[in-house]
């Protein structure tokens, strides 16, 4: 039993699946967020470039990011 | 499709969802929604609640045959210090419920960006949006042809039985079968109601 457990946690601590996994459903959530917080944002009037110097992006990648999908939302 | 459901349906199903996102799995399927008929026998005629297994069987016999799946995203989550569940609180009350019901709705348009899942629709971690099962489907739409029959023109628990047991293949049936019941006499006491 003791046996299994520690099996287990060498299993755990250093799988790649579960590192890996992790990573994308960190990716994912980040997009969430930050579709949230853009759409947010521009419903309150912000500018593209204020949006931007806020992500640490420039004007032109969040614009090409999301202003396709948000026109897609209001439709 | 629920909008044809009567009250008591709706409850049924909302127990049903419940338990389908307790067991970890990304779909809505008829085996789901036995479980919630089965708890709520209560709602079906006396003589066909008492045919059905019990709730916990019903849940225990879904995990023998489908399984938990390995691991999901939010126990992935929990692995780097992140309470999923925390931040979809934390979500619903900054943007409020219809935020959160909005990202369920999104359809991928590029598909192209690694972060859209290759499905070409989005799944959401913080919405946890259900796909409905075919079958399940299907069984509604029969639900729905035996309700139209009926006096009251919606769906009530036992239109909505009748409507399992009537899709061939269903999950449902198996489980049935395998817990000793005979989903065909289940349909010959719902059609004599």
């Amino acid at each position: 039993m003791q046996e299994l457990d520690q099996l287990n946690e060498a299993v755990d601590s250093h799988d790649p699946s579960l590192g890996l996994s992790a990573v994308a459903a960190l990716r994912d959530l980040v997009e969430e967020l930050e579709e949230l917080h853009v759409d947010n944002a521009r419903d309150l009037g912000w500018s593209w470039q204020q949006i931007a110097e806020s992500l640490g992006v420039t004007r032109q990648s969040v614009h090409k990011k999301h202003h396709v999908r948000r026109g897609l939302r209001r439709r | 499709m629920f909008d044809r459901c009567d009250e008591a349906t709706l409850q049924v199903v909302s127990s049903s969802i419940a338990a389908a996102r307790g067991l970890g799995h990304n779909y809505f399927g008829t085996e789901h929604l036995l479980y919630g008929l089965a708890k709520h026998r209560n709602l079906l005629p006396a003589r066909v609640g008492s045919m059905l297994p019990a709730a916990d069987v019903v849940e225990s016999t879904i995990i023998s045959i489908i399984g938990r799946p390995v691991r999901g995203d939010a126990e992935a989550l929990r692995t780097v210090g992140i309470d999923l569940e925390e931040v979809r609180s934390a979500v619903r009350r900054t943007f409020g419920d219809e935020a959160i019901a909005r990202l369920a709705r999104r359809k991928s348009h590029q598909r192209w960006q690694p972060w859209r899942r290759s499905t070409g629709r989005c799944t959401s971690l913080l919405a946890q949006n259900l796909t409905m099962a075919p079958r399940l489907k299907q069984a509604f739409e029969i639900a729905h042809r035996h309700a139209e029959r009926g006096a009251q023109r919606r769906i009530d628990p036992a239109c909505l039985l009748l409507g399992i047991v009537e899709v061939q293949d269903a999950l449902a049936n198996h489980l049935l079968r395998d817990n000793g019941v005979d989903p065909d006499n289940i349909r010959n006491v719902l059609v004599r109601l």
